[in-house]
């Protein structure tokens, strides 16, 4: 398997200040690999060392192996783009700069300008939303057919149906395209990602698959129940019950955390009837990347 | 298409599109224009001021061409400069400030190509400029008075393309050193008044870039001005000028 990217104890420091600590972790060619972490965590450090734009202070970063003949395509956090240009003009500007055949740029701009949703093109750049922005952003990072597609907070600026879009478009690329995608949006990494690596404070915490991920936490299922009214009654008689380890409280909501889920299953339907409160919904709850997260940079702090 | 064709392409357009051109080119042909008519009508003018005035004896003033260029050049040398530091002086601390470079130096474009590209480019359009404008008080010159030495135009755009182009390596130079765009346009402007306070000093007009400042003024007027040395220094400090951006650049953390 090749590495695309490779990270060896990389530190990059700013004159006090450590913005990433002796950072390793590897990308396998065609997977797809989320970094996230809070803001300030050293995401977009990492990139920005990783493109050359930044020198790492000690450590070494590589691309493919040091195969230089690689494609890399880049979407940044907030695209900047030239307001005087139309849509068509930079891609076309930008496929230039990857050297893409004219033949090929003919066949692949006005493609990525109709999955963009960005019309013909015509139009200029200025008179673009936030949200056109980014998806031409994401076109630009597309257009010369990369090897490895970096994407810093990708759908931040989209609506859900542009985060779906986007989410689908790089679950397509998986096998072909190795993805980066660095973002502090749980939802964006969660699903699509094959390994995800938690940053903070410029240190990898923890890295895996979802699944590895949880384990690695130990994070149980919980249940929840989403109750009518009375829910500091039944929260306290929840606590009061030996199976149960925590009880959270969102709203309507309960989150419990118990020694046996079957004994909750049972019993937790009795208890809210005895406290004359009614049940809305009850679920299963499996933790997300976000709990994850939250328990880790909980444990770091 | 190659990645620096498609840079020199997104340059070029970036001028012809965008406020440049206008800063560029309306000033300095509003000069070219204005400048003949002014030495062509100031004769008439004067004597018709101090026939009223009757305070001086009648004295005749007979326009030419030399009072034309001369306007014209003293217009160049003052007005250059300026606009040559606003349009070069912003370019690359502006595409690093708003990170439209990052996308371009992410694609595969080097950082030499990038700073150089942006001096041919700069140039290119200064030299351009120059050309029209004089060419512009060439033709109304040549309609206006007789005799107009083909050497003179040729003269200035030497002069004045050689000094546009030190001027766009400066800005540039000081575009890659400093992060801030008002602080790099700034710096320009300091180091320009430097330059035109050097020009009062006589061995810095005759061996260094300053001459040609003072010879833009003087090159139609005075056949025996030598701008060889001004002139090979100042294409020695445009290379030098240059080579220290992409040095420097190429260091840079974006």
């Amino acid at each position: 398997m090749t590495i695309a990217v490779r990270f060896d104890h990389v530190t990059k420091r700013y004159d006090d200040e450590i913005a990433l600590d002796d950072l390793s972790f590897t990308i396998n060619a065609g997977s797809i690999y989320g970094l996230v972490g809070r803001n300030g965590a050293g995401k977009t450090t990492a990139i920005r060392i990783l493109l050359g734009l930044a020198k790492a202070t000690s450590g070494q970063v590589s691309l493919f192996e040091g195969d230089r003949s690689r494609r890399v395509g880049y979407l940044p956090d907030v695209p900047a783009l030239y307001d005087w240009m139309t849509g068509a003009e930079y891609l076309r500007m930008m496929a230039g700069l990857a050297n893409v055949p004219m033949a090929e740029q003919q066949q692949r701009i006005p493609a990525l300008l109709e999955l963009s949703h960005l019309g013909d093109g015509h139009d200029r750049i200025g008179t673009y939303s936030l949200g056109m922005r980014q998806r031409l952003g994401l076109a630009q990072a597309l257009v010369g057919n990369p090897d490895l597609l970096i994407l810093d907070e990708p759908t931040s600026a989209l609506d859900p149906l542009g985060q779906r879009e986007t989410h689908d478009l790089i679950r397509s690329l998986r096998g072909k395209t190795t993805v980066m995608i660095c973002s502090h949006f749980m939802d964006d990494v969660e699903s699509i990602a094959d390994t995800i690596g938690i940053l903070e404070n410029g240190q990898l915490l923890a890295e895996g698959s979802m699944a590895q991920l949880r384990a690695g936490v130990d994070l149980s299922e919980t249940i929840e129940v989403e109750l009518t009214d009375r829910i500091a009654e039944v929260e306290h008689a929840l606590l009061r019950e030996s199976w149960v380890l925590a009880v959270d409280t969102r709203g309507k909501t309960l989150r419990i955390h118990a020694t046996d889920d079957e004994i909750g299953w049972r019993r937790i339907p009795i208890i809210v009837g005895e406290e004359q409160s009614g049940i809305i919904h009850m679920d299963a709850h499996v933790p997300s990347l976000e709990d994850v997260f939250i328990s880790l940079a909980g444990e770091e702090e | 298409m190659s990645p620096r064709r498609a840079f020199l392409q997104k340059e070029i357009m970036e001028y012809l599109r965008t406020w440049r051109i206008w800063l560029l080119v309306l000033p300095v042909l509003i000069f070219a224009i204005i400048g003949p008519a002014f030495s062509y009508f100031t004769a008439d003018f004067t004597g018709e001021v101090l026939d009223i005035a009757d305070t001086y004896e009648e004295e005749t003033i007979t326009p030419d061409w030399f009072a034309a260029y001369s306007q014209w050049t003293y217009s160049l040398r003052q007005i250059l400069p300026v606009l040559l530091v606003l349009i070069a002086g912003s370019t690359i601390a502006g595409e690093c400030a708003t990170g439209t470079a990052i996308p371009i130096l992410a694609s595969g474009l080097s950082r030499r190509d990038f700073v150089v590209l942006k001096f041919a480019v700069a140039s290119g359009m200064a030299c351009a400029v120059i050309v029209a404008g004089t060419l512009t008080i060439h033709l109304i010159s040549l309609m206006l008075y007789p005799q107009v030495p083909w050497l003179a135009p040729v003269a200035v755009i030497g002069v004045a393309s050689l000094l546009a182009m030190l001027l766009i390596a400066m800005a540039l130079f000081f575009s890659t050193i400093m992060p801030d765009v008002f602080g790099a346009v700034g710096l320009e402007m300091f180091l320009f008044l430097a330059l035109a306070a050097a020009s009062l000093w006589e061995p810095a007009r005759r061996y260094s870039p300053v001459g040609l400042l003072t010879s833009l003024s003087d090159i139609v007027k005075y056949n025996e001005i030598n701008v060889l040395v001004p002139g090979i220094s100042a294409v020695v400090c445009t290379i030098l000028l240059v080579m220290m951006s992409v040095s420097v650049f190429e260091r840079r953390e974006l």
